[in-house]
């Protein structure tokens, strides 16, 4: 008889446990959504796209730059706190330049930089990009002129445009090194590495670099890396004053991508990256660069590693357009499969990937936001994500999200 | 009578389009077109300033680095073999602070034992094997409201005799004979859009087999030079973009790429028997991809090769293939 109870209640333990776990998987998998404020960008600025362009400024201020195609592109500032919009620069109106179509100044596509001084730097590139069926870029008196280099000084509300850095060719990627007073981009569509020195005002092309990198990475170094060639990352080191071409050695399952998104990890040790159907995230170790073991087009090389695939629950591919460092180290960006966006976090101690849920707007069930373009981080770990104005059923206004202090802290981790 | 001399005339007008048309037809419009093909090759090879043949065969390239007086460069054998190499063969003169420095344009005269140089300065120098140097003239003059700076000419043309050929000032021709150590001021000047005058230069030059010399102008003139009766034809502006970049003489037809720096590369084609230009468009790699970079150089191996190098921080060797498509 008491054995009988002792069994009776083992089994019942055993099956309210299996109740209970059913229970937690179907709460998982109908709770798996992450959930963001939206903050619409001003109708006035863009024609419902942006790219790279936004950062956190020094003031707390979020400040994007749109695109506006066929038009002037505007930056324009957020004010957390206020939750209101500042026009900052409408590009036609301070370069005084009234070009169309192709011959715009489209986009503000560039990473936004933040100097030490708090100053804003963004930069312009044409919108519409047909550059097959109108190369003559870098020739015509008339057509695009080339994209313009702005500074936003916050505490004077100055802005100077410091004028065209590359006759006829836009402005992207952007990383700045605040102790040497440096701004580096590549310009489009010949590619071609530009520095600029923020106290001479002078500006260096140090020739093509073989890719189209939205995001370049900048060590404490200095060094500056981005996509080159199909299979290469570029490097340029400011004390040898180089760019150099580094073959991609993969280690890990998968093929390599070349990837869209870059940032640098905590330690500066590393890139995080991710790339567009691209299967992994992929890291980047800086301490395997070297220059002995290179192939015949190449300087020298360096390793890349696949420790973890990019998307949810295993899957595959998907649409991997932005990405930023959190506070807490762990690399965050968006995938979309399947036309759902999810926003993923990878933690570079685990070399694992968590999808934290498919992306929702906060009181607006209705919209679906899909692609992201852009994204930075507040230093209490919030993240802000721009999304362009996509999506099925009733269509996501051009906006900024916020992810409220999700990357502060320590990370938990459900795996 | 006026009406009679009017029909008079209208018949003749009549006669000489039907003439002219049956010109144009009779010699067909030229039909070109391009294989631009990447060679690939230990070490890769970037910013080939320029490519020099020695006449024996062997093309040597020159991969100029910082600060100019030092670099690599390259053999072509006459098996198109490439490698890379510290220095000419010994009976070819090098100076380094010469070949290496992008800002002087340079060339060897036939015995290869001279370098005859134009630098920023404007002046001709000619520099022995024995190490000695020599300043032979100074033939560029400063440009309108400048004070300082010159724009010299990027190109040496040399005739069947081994004289050499570039201009100076205005865009006049000089002509200096390695061998007489002669320099003489011809009464020719290169055609420059009305104004540039001054900033007219010889960019480019080749040898036809019949001793005439084209030569391509900073403004994007071909120029037509009988360095024997010493004249010279306009044949126009084969592109509206200024420069030509090289120019290469393949089957006696002339072969040639320009545009701006800046720009993109073009490429077109002379024939000097029908004297017709077919304007090729832009340069395309066998992936169709666009070819952004400058050309500097064309050299014509014996095997009617044409071997470009395009500058820039990843440019590299191509061989061009010029076919006339079957009509």
């Amino acid at each position: 008889m008491r054995l009988k109870n002792i069994y009776g209640r083992i089994m019942g333990v055993l099956f309210f446990s299996l109740v209970f776990l059913i229970c937690c998987f179907s709460e998982e998998r109908k709770q798996n959504f992450i959930e963001c404020e939206m903050f619409p960008i001003p109708d006035y600025a863009h024609n419902g796209s942006g790219y790279t362009a936004i950062e956190v400024g020094l003031d707390g201020n979020i400040y994007v730059g749109t695109a506006n195609y066929g038009s002037s592109a505007h930056l324009v500032r957020f004010n957390p706190r206020t939750q209101k919009w500042d026009d900052i620069i409408d590009a036609h109106k301070i370069t005084r330049e009234t070009g169309t179509g192709l011959d715009s100044q489209s986009k503000f596509h560039a990473k936004i930089l933040v100097d030490s001084d708090g100053v804003i730097w963004a930069a312009t590139k044409q919108g519409n990009e047909n550059f097959i069926d109108r190369p003559e870029f870098g020739e015509s008196s008339t057509g695009y002129p080339g994209g313009h280099l702005f500074s936003f000084n916050p505490k004077t509300n100055i802005v100077i445009d410091h004028g065209i850095l590359r006759k006829q060719e836009g402005i992207m990627g952007g990383s700045i090194d605040k102790k040497r007073r440096k701004i580096y981009y590549w310009s489009d569509p010949k590619q071609h590495f530009l520095i600029y020195d923020i106290n001479k005002g002078t500006l260096r092309d140090l020739g093509t670099t073989g890719g189209s990198p939205r995001y370049t990475a900048i060590d404490n170094y200095g060094r500056v890396f981005g996509t080159g060639r199909a299979g290469i990352i570029w490097m340029y080191d400011p004390l040898i004053d180089s760019l150099y071409d580094l073959s991609v050695k993969l280690e890990g399952p998968g093929e390599y991508k070349d990837p869209y998104v870059m940032v640098i990890s905590k330690n500066n040790k590393k890139i995080f990256a991710c790339a567009i159907g691209g299967d992994y995230v992929m890291e980047f170790d800086l301490a395997s660069i070297e220059f002995s073991n290179k192939k015949n087009d190449t300087n020298g090389s360096i390793i890349c590693r696949h420790y973890a695939i990019s998307g949810p629950d295993g899957l595959k591919g998907g649409d991997q357009h932005a990405g930023v460092l959190g506070k807490d180290g762990c690399f965050y960006y968006t995938n979309v499969v399947d036309k759902t966006p999810y926003l993923m976090r990878y933690n570079p101690d685990r070399k694992k990937t968590e999808c934290l849920g498919i992306i929702r707007v906060k009181n607006h069930p209705d919209l679906n936001p899909l692609y992201a373009q852009g994204a930075c981080v507040l230093s209490d770990g919030t993240i802000y994500m721009k999304f362009i104005s996509a999506g099925g059923g009733k269509m996501m206004p051009y906006s900024i999200v916020r992810f409220n202090k999700l990357s502060a802290g320590k990370t938990l981790w459900r795996q | 009578m006026n009406k009679k001399k009017n029909i008079t005339n209208l018949f003749c007008l009549m006669i000489f389009s039907f003439f002219v048309c049956l010109n144009t037809f009779a010699a067909g419009s030229l039909n070109f077109s391009l294989k631009i093909v990447n060679i690939p090759f230990p070490p890769y090879q970037r910013n080939i300033t320029k490519l020099v043949n020695t006449g024996n065969g062997t093309i040597y390239g020159i991969i100029p680095e910082n600060p100019f007086s030092k670099g690599d460069i390259l053999l072509i054998d006459g098996t198109d073999n490439i490698v890379r190499i510290n220095k000419f063969s010994n009976d070819t003169l090098q100076v380094d602070s010469v070949i290496f420095n992008q800002n002087i344009t340079w060339t060897w005269d036939k015995t290869l034992t001279k370098i005859i140089t134009l630098d920023a300065f404007g002046v001709l120098k000619v520099y022995e094997k024995d190490g000695t140097e020599k300043e032979i003239g100074m033939i560029s003059g400063t440009r309108p409201y400048e004070k300082n700076g010159y724009q010299i000419s990027r190109a040496f043309a040399v005739d069947n005799e081994g004289n050499l050929y570039t201009a100076g000032k205005d865009g006049f021709l000089f002509r200096y004979n390695p061998q007489t150590r002669k320099l003489d001021k011809l009464n020719l000047q290169l055609p420059a859009v009305k104004g540039r005058e001054a900033w007219a230069t010889l960019d480019a030059a080749a040898i036809s087999e019949d001793g005439k010399i084209y030569l391509g102008t900073f403004d994007g003139y071909i120029v037509e030079f009988n360095p024997i009766s010493e004249t010279m034809i306009n044949l126009g502006k084969p592109l509206r973009q200024q420069r030509i970049q090289a120019l290469a003489c393949v089957d006696n037809i002339i072969f040639g790429i320009g545009g701006e720096h800046d720009g993109l590369p073009r490429w077109f084609i002379y024939n000097p028997s029908t004297r017709n230009f077919e304007i090729g468009g832009t340069l395309k790699t066998q992936d169709n991809k666009l070819i952004l970079e400058p050309v500097n150089t064309l050299l014509v191996t014996s095997g009617n090769k044409i071997y470009g190098s395009f500058s820039g921080r990843l440019g590299n060797l191509f061989l061009i293939e010029i076919t006339e498509r079957k009509k």
